[in-house]
């Protein structure tokens, strides 16, 4: 499920400049679930949004942190030591570039909030021949989420 | 009919082994479904499912074990096998416990 996308660009040319323009980061969202050709039909980030992204120090440790387990604003907030406010932002900026991934999750109070994982796995910048390439590799949904989530259905 | 019954015999013990990988590997993941989302439920769904497939078929394995090379008399193959269906019994016990502790959420 983890997609592979490339971008291009050659000499000059401004960065992801060779694909098509798509509105960016219009997403359905579901309550638990997000069809699987959603992804596919999610506008990709251009380069400069992902390199300006990670050009920021609390949205790499966002990233590091949801990477290894689900978090919510909340919980992202006292981990980084950021206002949840600031945090906010940030997220917001990262699920349109499709590099975080919200979902839903009940909470022992019979409420739901949603919590937020690292959907960038790699990112990788490769410059050769006289052509820039890049990727951004996504990973699939947590095989233990995903049953958390499951069990909690039947 | 010796090679038959080995054959079998190597069948059902290849059987045994993937129930057992692929038990605790369902088992591997909802003990990190506990860790990453502190779910209850994953808790006692990794232990029934550790219980279940991996305690039972090392004490089913054990028991084969030394019984074939006469450790154990044979005549205690069934109390092997009791213990195998009481861990399984607890195991399953543990799954459906999971069930309603994931229901209550």
């Amino acid at each position: 499920m983890s997609g592979v996308v490339r971008g291009r660009s050659a000499g000059e040319t401004a960065p992801g400049a060779s694909r098509p323009a798509t509105a960016p980061g219009r997403r359905e969202h579901y309550l638990w679930t997000r069809s699987m050709t959603d992804r596919s039909v999610t506008a990709e980030p251009d380069l400069a949004t992902v390199v300006d992204l990670l050009d920021d120090e609390h949205v790499r440790s966002i990233l590091a942190a949801t990477s290894a387990e689900p978090l919510s604003a909340t919980e992202l907030s006292e981990r980084c030591d950021v206002s949840p406010s600031s945090i906010y932002r940030r997220v917001e900026r990262l699920t349109e570039a499709d590099l975080l991934d919200d979902r839903t999750r009940p909470r022992s109070d019979g409420h739901h909030e949603t919590v937020y994982v690292a959907a960038l796995d790699r990112f990788e910048l490769r410059v050769r021949e006289g052509e820039l390439d890049w990727t951004v590799e996504r990973r699939g949904r947590d095989v233990a989420d995903e049953l958390s989530r499951m069990w909690g259905e039947l | 009919m010796v090679a038959v019954g080995s054959l079998l015999g190597l069948a059902a013990g290849g059987a045994a082994t993937g129930s057992a990988v692929v038990g605790l590997y369902i088992g591997y993941h909802a003990y990190r479904g506990l860790r990453r989302n502190d779910d209850p439920s994953m808790r006692y769904l990794s232990v029934g499912m550790i219980l279940l497939f991996g305690v039972t078929y090392v004490i089913a394995l054990a028991g084969q074990g030394l019984i074939a090379f006469r450790v154990v008399p044979i005549s205690l193959q069934n109390a092997v096998r009791l213990v195998v269906r009481a861990v399984q019994l607890v195991g399953l016990l543990f799954i459906a416990y999971s069930l309603r502790v994931a229901a209550n959420r």
